[in-house]
């Protein structure tokens, strides 16, 4: 499975937009624990504005945004 | 008392005189400095019954006990009155560099009463003051002002100083210090104007900050500040601003668009974020005194409509009150609009949003031509918004400008009540740039709550909801949902009293993150010798939340005046809340029921009171 995950706002910081080949079935939640961000960047995925819920199995194409809850100016 | 001075300027400004002063020494540890000293010292000598524009009113200035220590986040310092756009108890909180200036010229902060026959500038330098009369530099803009009083008083003077706006008592005047960081809010610039007081400035010879404990500080803040320098999220705020994470806000349904009609706007997202404000007009950091976050920016526009000098840059809350709330996309032009404002010295939030207000009014027909002196409104037209309607709101120049010059809420009750249900405020106070709906619904019930109305430094409730906090030691290892309630109000309670102590310890809420609650109970006992455990540091902090709340209540608020304005309780309609409804009735009565608020009053039971050792306060309050 390819999943394409694009980096929003400080969490491109940490990672550049990338593709991520993944064998069987992963939910959001384990992707995001797999690119290991440090935990006090609280990242999630999102779609289409959509916040993504992280026991939510990913799609084969599917392209996932991560945005990081921890700031707000 | 160790960390303070022991003293307070008292400055007369009708009779020309200026006194120190020594506060009880139970202030200290019962309202610790800054938020909640200034509200005991206006229980103790000011007038409810005044005005917040008459001579009588008094305006305070107030230092935390770690003002002038060598600790990232402790340059902070409150400035407190009856607020003339929201008619109750007020504080701002501003950074830079003037709070361990005064610290170290001997007081713990200024009360300033009366009216200068002429303009006046407060001249303070170690443990003396004097007015000067200063007519000249009246009707200057800040930026001006500030060079001149620097080349009379030394470059390395520090400024505080007022604009046209707070010159013209325009009711969301802000006080800026030397030209970068602002009192912002709740218009305490049109109380420094209507004293005829243009500025404030202060020069210290030594630089000695005593602690109870000195070793144990040093130690805790040598501990602190590596932490702090080596902060994910901090350097994050470092290399891009309190912007850096704009484009992850839109994506959250965090950013208002606007006038907080919409909630996802994906183009805008990256075009105001702060990474892309890096790339194109940085030129270099800024911090606060003994600060290494250094969020602060300092820009360059050379070229286009909205070319401006190198100069103080937007934060946050002015690229997104002058970009995505008006519908403007355009970055370069928050620089400049934001420039504007503080030179004017207006505060960034409500002008944008005020001026939001009215393109809506515009749109909807609520006003015309007539009242904008024949011009159209629309949205995105930040060109307008810089060539006359910020001007005009400044020296209330025609119809627009007298109009939106008492801000949003005032306008709002001119043109009639249709135009109100799209005022976005709490208590009078425009709502700052997050949308509860998408930052998180427990921000909608702190922003109701809070004594000075929609505030989202009222509390670090937005920290909280987003999973930036973590206070075991208080009960608090929620992992809460912004989109929820659920556990909102128990989270509130907490968030209070720590926002409290923040205002009132006067640290910042960026900083104070990596400060855990036994070391936040470290620093107080080791600075200023309070002896404290947990528990007595988080009664103080309800304490001052509680006095606020009674000073409030003599001012006329109610139960009733704790609630947030429709539109930011409807369902959004895109982004990432849409369609959910936050339960803000539900949090409400369970916040009501854990603090012993009174579902009508809004006060205290008396036995509270006396828990919290407020019964001499309450009764000088509720006498009247």
């Amino acid at each position: 499975m390819r999943i394409f995950v694009e980096p929003i706002g400080i969490v491109r910081g940490r990672m550049c937009p990338q593709v991520v080949d993944i064998d069987g079935d992963c939910a959001v939640g384990e992707l995001i624990e797999s690119l290991n961000f440090p935990a006090k960047l609280n990242v999630i995925a999102v779609t289409d504005g959509r916040r993504v819920a992280s026991n939510e199995k990913l799609q084969d194409g599917a392209t996932v945004k991560l945005v990081s809850l921890a700031l707000g100016g | 008392m160790k960390g303070s001075t022991g003293h307070f300027l008292y400055v007369d400004l009708s009779d020309g005189l200026t006194n120190s002063f020594c506060p009880p020494i139970d202030y200290y540890s019962r309202f610790i400095g800054g938020s909640g000293f200034a509200a005991r010292l206006f229980v103790e000598r000011g007038n409810f019954e005044a005005d917040p524009l008459d001579p009588e009113a008094l305006l305070t200035f107030s230092l935390g006990p770690f003002a002038g220590l060598n600790l990232s986040g402790a340059s902070r310092f409150s400035a407190a009155a009856c607020s003339p756009l929201t008619g109750h108890w007020a504080d701002s909180s501003c950074g830079g560099n003037f709070a361990p200036e005064l610290k170290f010229a001997g007081f713990d902060g200024i009360l300033v009463s009366g009216k200068a026959k002429k303009p006046s500038v407060l001249v303070i330098s170690d443990h003396t003051a004097k007015i000067e009369t200063y007519p000249e530099l009246w009707g200057l803009g800040v930026e001006k002002a500030t060079a001149t009083l620097k080349q009379k008083f030394g470059k390395a003077s520090k400024t505080l100083v007022i604009g046209p706006a707070g010159e013209n008592l325009v009711k969301f005047a802000c006080i800026m210090n030397d030209g970068h960081s602002a009192f912002g809010r709740t218009g305490l610039g049109a109380v420094m104007g209507s004293k005829g007081l243009k500025a404030i400035v202060v020069r210290a010879k030594d630089r000695n900050f005593l602690a109870e404990d000195p070793m144990a500080c040093r130690k805790l803040v040598s501990e602190l500040n590596s932490r702090i320098k080596e902060s994910v999220t901090l350097s994050v705020m470092r290399e891009n601003g309190t912007a850096a994470n704009l484009e992850g806000g839109v994506h959250l349904g965090d950013v208002p668009i606007r006038n907080f009609t919409s909630n996802f706007w994906e183009e805008m997202a990256e075009a105001l974020t702060g990474s892309t404000l890096s790339e194109k007009y940085l030129k270099r950091r800024a911090n606060c005194d003994f600060c290494s976050v250094a969020c602060k920016r300092i820009v360059e526009i050379t070229q286009g409509p909205f070319a401006i000098p190198k100069g103080p840059g937007p934060e946050y809350e002015t690229i997104v009150s002058f970009g995505s709330l008006i519908g403007s996309m355009d970055l370069a032009a928050t620089c400049k609009a934001g420039r504007i404002c503080n030179d004017l010295g207006m505060d960034t939030i409500s002008s944008g949003a005020t001026i939001a207000w009215a393109l809506e009014a515009f749109e909807n027909g609520d006003i015309g031509v007539k009242e904008c002196d024949g011009i159209q409104l629309k949205w995105g037209d930040i060109n307008t918004i810089i060539d006359h309607i910020l001007p005009s709101i400044a020296y209330k120049k025609g119809n627009l400008g007298s109009l939106l010059s008492d801000g949003s809420v005032a306008a709002a009750k001119k043109i009639g009540p249709s135009s109100q249900d799209y005022n976005v405020q709490a208590k009078g106070l425009e709502a700052p740039m997050h949308d509860p709906r998408g930052g998180g619904h427990g921000l909608a019930l702190t922003y109701a709550v809070s004594h000075r109305g929609a505030c989202h430094v009222s509390s670090p409730m937005l920290f909280m909801e987003m999973g930036a906090c973590y206070y075991p030691e208080v009960g608090f290892d929620y992992e809460l949902d912004p989109l929820s309630s659920e556990n909102k109000a128990e989270s509130a309670v907490l968030a209070m009293a720590l926002g409290a102590l923040e205002n009132s310890a006067c640290l910042c809420q960026f900083a104070d993150r990596e400060i855990s609650i036994p070391e936040w109970v470290a620093l107080f006992n080791s600075v200023a010798g309070f002896n404290w455990d947990i528990h007595d540091m988080i009664k103080a902090g309800r304490r001052i939340f509680y006095l606020q709340r009674l000073m409030n209540h003599r001012y006329g608020l109610r139960a009733e005046d704790d609630k947030i304005s429709s539109r930011l309780l409807t369902p959004a309609v895109d982004g990432a809340p849409a369609g959910i409804v936050i339960e803000f009735e539900k949090m409400r009565t369970k916040f009501y029921n854990l603090m012993d608020l009174n579902p009508e009053t809004g006060i205290p039971s008396r036995k509270t009171l006396v828990d919290y050792n407020l019964e001499i306060e309450a009764d000088i309050i509720l006498k009247g």
